[in-house]
């Protein structure tokens, strides 16, 4: 190619091939977008178990995700650990209460996790500092997430009720918000007390184990679920947990599926708009393609060429749409709206949009094929 | 050259066209363009195809030039069988042995001159040196080298079109095809480009077939084919065309 046609055209034309870089580059912005907020929103149904250590997760058999939960048998503490591989056992008690801030407000439905206090627990010790949990040791104390506090009407240091019992605010955290309402941490005594005010049980929801290798969690986790069958508890190493949940708000419910069908819809719509405004940059210099094929250029060089035309114009949407997306991501975060986009996502994310820009180029060249030289040749 | 008040000597067969049939569908209606015409063109001779708009001479051009396929009949150009041959084949052909030129001269709005011109000569395997040196020779041929280096934008109408005609010539053409290329210009600049067209098919031997129904070009053609209704009605030869700067 002695002339570069594709990008002095690009250069020069500017203005012809903008709207097609600002419609790849909100497509671009939408997935972006979408995909972080389907992370972020699927993946808080297990913050629970991501912003905590451990390697295996205990729980009732057949639990679906965290909140579903149900009370274990006493005994299973015992079996667990019986099995030589387990180095700690860490319970956790999940229990649901009624939050009402002061007299005269209605009341606010929360769910209250019970950890052990300790500063080195393996339950949210990713989202606890050290010196925030030791504050859970004084009784009848709760922390809340930072995005909750108006919704109790709660202050840090402020006070309120569960289920009839006093409890003290004693510090917030953040990115604990999960799906499906409010959720509270108290140390495992005032959680027992707090589900006492409401019925009489002392079983716990999970136990969460660290195993002295955990490069054995899936082995360990067959073998426990061997006594599991027979004692009335199941074992799934984390991560297989949190994927459980995930693929439960995702697909089992509808908030799942409609947002799911709506980054599809996103998909296509950008697919369209894109392709529509490339093959109108397009069809802006169609005469002068149709001169060149004239003159015995093939149409496999002049799809060359505006494919070449497709990728810049992918690429520069891309780029734009990439720092719209980290802008709109870190607006998010900043009012505490869940969204979480890792390097894969993203570069697939990235790989769609260009093929997006692409499958356009190809069809804009569907636009030479047709208007053959006779007809455009005037 | 030696002047002859008489009409020129039919030259030497570049296109033989026989019994060309086209017709147009539009929804249930087929209209006939061109009916069984047959014909020959002369290399080295400026051959003008004239007629009321819709008579089929565009159709025609498009049917010799090997850019639209004929209901029947055959074309050979330069010996070949044009419709006998495969796509990438036809493509390959008009590289290397055709030139057009538009009413809309059809320039690419990004390049300068000397690239326009360039830009083919890349597709036919030239290399950029080569290639520029061509092109220069073109330019100069249509007098344009001292805007060789200006965008479409900035040039007239008439400096469009013989930057197309230099796109045409440079890939050195033995067929040079003409649609209409004065209907957007006006007399001084119709006059111009017509008379480069004439001097293309004299100093290269080239056929030049130009259609078009602007009278004023009659006196500065080789021969006259006058088209009505699909058919070719008149076919006359003028009396030799003096250039009147050579």
């Amino acid at each position: 190619m002695i002339v570069a046609l594709a990008r002095k055209t690009l250069v020069h034309e500017w203005r012809r091939f903008l709207p097609a870089v600002m419609a790849v580059a909100f497509s671009g912005l939408l997935l972006l977008v979408q995909t972080a907020l389907v992370l972020g929103v699927f993946g808080s149904a297990a913050v629970f178990i991501d912003k905590s250590q451990g390697d295996l997760w205990i729980g009732y058999p057949g639990t679906q995700s965290v909140e579903l939960g149900r009370a274990l048998p006493l005994d299973t503490e015992l079996w667990l650990r019986l099995d030589p591989a387990v180095a700690r056992v860490e319970a956790f008690l999940w229990t649901d209460g009624d939050w009402r801030s002061h007299a005269g407000q209605g009341a606010v439905s929360v769910s209250v996790s019970g950890i052990a206090p300790r500063t080195d627990g393996l339950l949210f010790a990713y989202a606890l500092p050290a010196e925030l949990r030791e504050r859970l040791n004084q009784p009848d104390s709760v922390i809340i997430d930072r995005a909750d506090l108006s919704k109790l009407g709660a202050t840090v240091g402020g006070r309120a009720r569960i289920n009839g019992r006093q409890v003290q605010v004693v510090g917030v955290a953040q990115q604990l918000r999960a799906l499906g309402g409010v959720n509270l941490l108290a140390s495992l005594d005032t959680a027992r007390h707090l589900r006492d005010a409401a019925d009489n049980d002392s079983r716990m929801t999970y136990y969460v184990v660290k195993l002295h290798d955990p490069a054995q969690a899936e082995a360990v986790a067959a073998r426990l679920n061997v006594a599991g069958a027979r004692h009335g508890f199941q074992a799934w190493s984390r991560s297989e947990f949190s994927r459980r949940a995930v693929s439960f708000w995702m697909l089992e419910t509808g908030a799942g599926l409609g947002v799911l069908f709506m980054s599809a819809v996103v998909c296509v719509v950008g697919v369209v708009i894109t392709s529509q405004t490339l093959m109108a940059a397009v069809a802006g210099s169609v005469s002068e393609y149709a001169t060149l094929h004239a003159l015995g250029v093939g149409l496999r060089e002049l799809r060359r060429v505006v494919l070449e035309q497709a990728a810049w114009v992918g690429a520069g949407g891309l780029l734009l749409g990439a720092l719209g997306s980290a802008g709109a991501l870190l607006l998010a975060r900043q009012h505490d709206v869940p969204v979480a986009l890792g390097l894969l996502p993203g570069l697939a994310c990235a790989v769609l949009v260009m093929a997006i820009s692409l499958f356009s180029g190809v069809a804009a060249v569907r636009v030479l094929r047709h208007a053959d030289a006779a007809t455009l040749l005037r | 050259m030696t002047a002859s008040p008489l009409a020129r000597p039919p030259a030497a067969v570049a296109i033989r066209a026989t019994a060309l049939e086209k017709s147009y569908r539009t929804g249930r209606v087929d209209t006939v363009v061109l009916r069984g015409l047959s014909l020959e063109i002369g290399l080295g001779e400026l051959t003008l195809v004239s007629g009321p708009s819709g008579c089929g001479k565009s159709t025609l051009l498009s049917l010799l030039g090997g850019l639209q396929h004929p209901d029947a009949g055959q074309v050979q150009a330069l010996g070949v069988s044009l419709w006998s041959l495969a796509d990438k084949d036809l493509e390959r052909f008009r590289l290397e042995h055709t030139g057009f030129v538009f009413q809309g001269f059809n320039l690419f709005g990004a390049l300068t001159a000397l690239e326009q011109v360039m830009l083919p000569l890349g597709y036919l395997g030239l290399d950029r040196a080569t290639a520029r040196v061509r092109a220069q020779e073109a330019l100069a041929e249509v007098d344009m080298t001292e805007r060789a280096h200006l965008r479409p934008s900035a040039l007239s109408g008439g400096e469009k079109q013989r930057v197309a005609i230099a796109r045409a010539l440079a890939k050195q053409p033995q067929l040079l095809f003409a649609d209409e290329p004065t209907s957007a210009l006006d007399a001084a600049n119709g006059h111009r480009v017509i008379e480069i067209l004439h001097r293309i098919a004299r100093h290269h031997g080239c056929a030049v077939l130009c259609v078009s129904h602007d009278p004023r070009l009659f006196d500065q053609s080789d021969r006259i084919l006058q088209m009505e209704d699909g058919r070719i009605l008149t076919d006359r030869r003028q009396p030799e065309y003096k250039e009147s700067a050579a």
